[in-house]
């Protein structure tokens, strides 16, 4: 949190659109969603059919689908819900210990 | 109206994701993958209009995980703002590219809101409704709303010593009351069945005039379960016949998903909000259920003697 | 070209010559003809534009603020009740920093339900960082609509406005107006351009969520408000070399030499002012300040009016029940200095009807006056 001071009222500056509040894609910093997990999902590739079903069902776009159909988890995003692992129709991915990432 | 092209399997699905990570819903919320398939119907050209509500955190000045036009201001215009929207696309010559959603939670669709979706309807707007309802007000914490069904515990219908019944009224039906606006398509959908979903929203998109389809999306902490079950839930409730999957299309009524119809007990007594069902409760359900069912599998959506 | 016009037909064709593309609207009492007008207009191809029956004033509002935001020119107006069931909105559509330009009938609000004007509908938006005008003549209000989608418009502003008539007395009274030309009107009012909006190729995220910049963006929109001081004398000085017609932010009238001034707004200034020509002609030192523009408050120009004074009533055509009449407060702020005199006197609640005598008696009342004053012309 920024510190605060007293500014008089002329000395304010009208600073345009920047005094809008509206944002356009890209604009600030991601928040750390990563950190909220306490599991995170691991995937072994070799039993993987692609159904890409983890991939349809993940709440938060962090399994990401490859060109080639096999899936790959972003984990600065994903929360460590368990959807993936759970909808798993072969059950290759394992929810285990994030271990404070 | 435009759209991405029509889907038949998992695998046409969209690829690229038009909402990314790092919204505040919480971990496992339904509705924010609701906003996930809404946008992977419907495309870079959809213009979301939201109700305030759970989606409101997605986004947090100055942060946007939005690759599309999102607007947002009050709980209750959604659908009246969707409609200015449109007037000044249509003025710009850009209503047949762009693609309105309203995305509005149950409260902001059975309650405070019902006067715009009405008036919305009304006007015959070219709009796509869809109601995200977990069957709660969420984001103010879990109170009973229009959409709350029979027995469902809430923060104010609690689950207390001496009064166990959890809601004593039974849910307002949105769709039939959408229908009888004169909607040219009207559906019910689940995250559980995301494909479904997908084919409902393309469909509502090549048809003119407005359009409802109302997404069950269980609530992890409303609902009172486990992070990764929201899915499994919205299955089983499909699976048992509680939230019917059907589509009505210039009012010929179809089911698509038909349902294993196992027993509701097994649907709803592993939820937290009914873990106090008792067996007349479950009882009168189930026999609701059966009722509608029987009904539904002989090709109708109410009887004129209903009403 | 002139013609005798009532306040809704000049709005109409304020909204006519503005080339307004999109205007929601619900019916009202005093506002009712001005959609009827531009629908018989749409109806004979004089204007193309979108009009929006919406089912609620609320939706009216909401509906004004999604077509802002395809950079459409939106207009709408509406009256008391109808004013205040859009409050809601209201800071939504200014916090947004869209530039709707809405008219309101005044009218008295309920209860006891009632149909003729006051000012306290107006008034209780002054909150809502809405740039506020108020008209004495329908020649005014039709300026005023184009002044301020100007203003509203402008880079430094972008902020909505609400302009005020009398509900049946200027909505429903022909008075004499100047219809300026299409082509004065182009040259003034330059095509809408706005960089924050719903845009296919450019996708933006309107109305996020905030908590630390909240404060931030509340102290834009009041710097916003006081760059509107400037901008709206800069647009008052061309309008007056198109037209010849001046307007300024208050009107003085006979306030040179003056020991007693009314201050006051409004259509019953048309009233005062007879009453402040037929003492004058008596040797009695009266004058009347109008305010036209209320929001952003005119301080400067209302010290220096008022500086000689030494006798200021505050004629108030509303009231805040447990206190006083709405301006009085404002304006005594601003002018007292423990040696004038400044009293509030609450006239026409309701749309009570007053005459010059009434205002000659307020005149004499307040030069007799040896103490501040609160009284009301019952």
């Amino acid at each position: 949190m920024k510190e605060s001071k007293l500014v008089a009222e002329k000395e304010l500056k009208y600073e345009g659109i920047k005094g809008i509040p509206a944002s356009i894609t890209g604009m600030g910093e991601m928040p750390d969603t990563g950190s909220w997990k306490i599991l995170k999902p691991k995937i072994d590739s070799s039993k993987c059919i692609k159904c890409l079903l983890c991939w349809l069902h993940c709440p938060d776009t962090a399994v990401k689908r490859m060109p080639d159909d096999s899936i790959q988890f972003d984990l600065q995003i994903c929360k460590g819900c368990g959807s993936c692992a759970e909808v798993c129709p072969v059950k290759c991915i394992e929810m285990v210990k994030a271990k404070g990432e | 109206m435009a759209y991405v092209k029509a889907v038949e399997t998992i695998k046409e699905i969209e690829r690229e994701d038009f909402i990314g990570g790092g919204t505040f819903a919480c971990s496992g919320c339904q509705p924010v993958l609701g906003i996930k398939y809404v946008f992977k119907a419907l495309g870079k050209n959809a213009i979301m209009v939201n109700s305030a509500g759970c989606m409101t955190l997605t986004a947090n000045y100055p942060f946007t995980p939005y690759k599309v036009n999102w607007v947002h201001n009050a709980i209750e215009n959604a659908d009246s703002t969707a409609a200015g929207i449109l007037a000044g696309l249509k003025r710009k010559g850009l209503d047949k590219k762009a693609t309105i959603v309203v995305y509005a939670g149950d409260g902001a669709t059975y309650d405070i809101g019902f006067q715009a979706l009405s008036g919305m309807f009304d006007r015959y707007e070219n709009i796509i409704h869809v109601c995200y309802n977990n069957e709660v007000f969420a984001n103010t914490g879990y109170q009973r709303s229009a959409a709350t069904p029979l027995y469902a515990r809430t923060s104010t219908t609690p689950i207390v010593a001496g009064r166990t019944e959890g809601n004593i009224h039974p849910r307002k039906h949105m769709t039939k009351i959408m229908l009888a606006h004169g909607a040219p398509y009207v559906a019910t959908a689940c995250t559980a069945f995301p494909l479904d979903f997908v084919k409902k929203l393309q469909k509502a998109a090549s048809i003119n005039g407005p359009k409802y389809i109302e997404l069950l999306a269980p609530c992890i902490p409303g609902w009172l379960l486990e992070q990764d079950k929201g899915r499994k839930i919205g299955e089983l409730m499909v699976q048992s016949g509680v939230w019917p999957l059907y589509e009505i299309e210039n009012n010929f009524f179809k089911v698509t998903v038909q349902p294993r119809m196992i027993p509701i007990e097994e649907a709803l007594k592993i939820q937290g909000r009914y873990a106090h069902l008792n067996k007349e409760e479950a009882a009168a359900i189930q026999k609701q259920i059966n009722e509608e069912w029987e009904k539904f599998n002989k090709g109708e959506f109410w009887n004129v003697s209903e009403y | 070209m002139i013609e005798l016009l009532d306040g809704n037909f000049a709005c109409a064709w304020a909204v006519k010559l503005c080339k307004v593309q999109v205007i929601p609207v619900f019916p009202i009492t005093p506002q009712t003809e001005l959609m009827e007008m531009l629908s018989e207009w749409k109806a004979e191809g004089k204007i193309d534009l979108e009009l929006l029956f919406a089912e609620s004033e609320h939706s009216v509002l909401s509906a004004a603020l999604g077509s802002e935001m395809t950079e459409n020119r939106t207009f709408s107006s509406t009256s008391s009740q109808g004013l205040l069931l859009m409050h809601e909105i209201l800071p939504i559509v200014s916090g947004t920093r869209m530039p709707v330009v809405m008219v309101n009938g005044c009218r008295a609000i309920s209860a006891p339900i009632t149909l003729w004007p006051d000012h306290n509908d107006l008034l209780a938006m002054r909150d809502s960082g809405w740039l506020l005008f108020m008209a004495e003549t329908n020649q005014e209000l039709l300026d005023s609509i184009i002044i301020a989608f100007r203003v509203s418009e402008d880079k430094r502003i972008l902020l909505p406005s609400l302009v005020g008539m009398d509900g049946f007395i200027l909505s429903y009274t022909r008075e004499e107006v100047n219809i300026p030309e299409q082509e004065l009107v182009d040259k003034f009012l330059p095509e809408l351009k706005l960089e924050v909006k719903i845009d296919l190729n450019k996708p933006m995220t309107l109305g996020t969520p905030c908590i630390e910049e909240y404060m931030y963006f509340k102290s834009q929109l009041h710097k916003a408000q006081l760059n509107a001081l400037k901008v709206l004398e800069e647009a008052h000085k061309e309008w007056f070399k198109l037209t010849g017609r001046n307007y300024d932010l208050i009107e003085e009238f006979f306030v040179e030499g003056a020991q007693a001034v009314i201050v006051m707004m409004g259509a019953n200034s048309t009233i005062a002012k007879a009453a402040v020509r037929q003492m004058r002609k008596k040797g009695k030192k009266v004058g009347l300040v109008r305010i036209r523009v209320l929001r952003p408050f005119p301080e400067e120009k209302i010290k220096n009016a008022l500086s000689k004074a030494k006798r200021i009533a505050v004629v108030d055509q509303n009231i805040s029940a447990g206190i006083s009449g709405i301006l009085y407060p404002e304006i005594k702020a601003c002018v007292a200095d423990g040696k004038k005199i400044v009293s509030n006197y609450v006239i026409s609640l309701g749309g009570k009807m007053i005459s010059i005598k009434d205002f000659r008696a307020i005149f004499n009342d307040l030069l007799k006056a040896r103490k501040e004053e609160r009284k009301w012309l019952m």
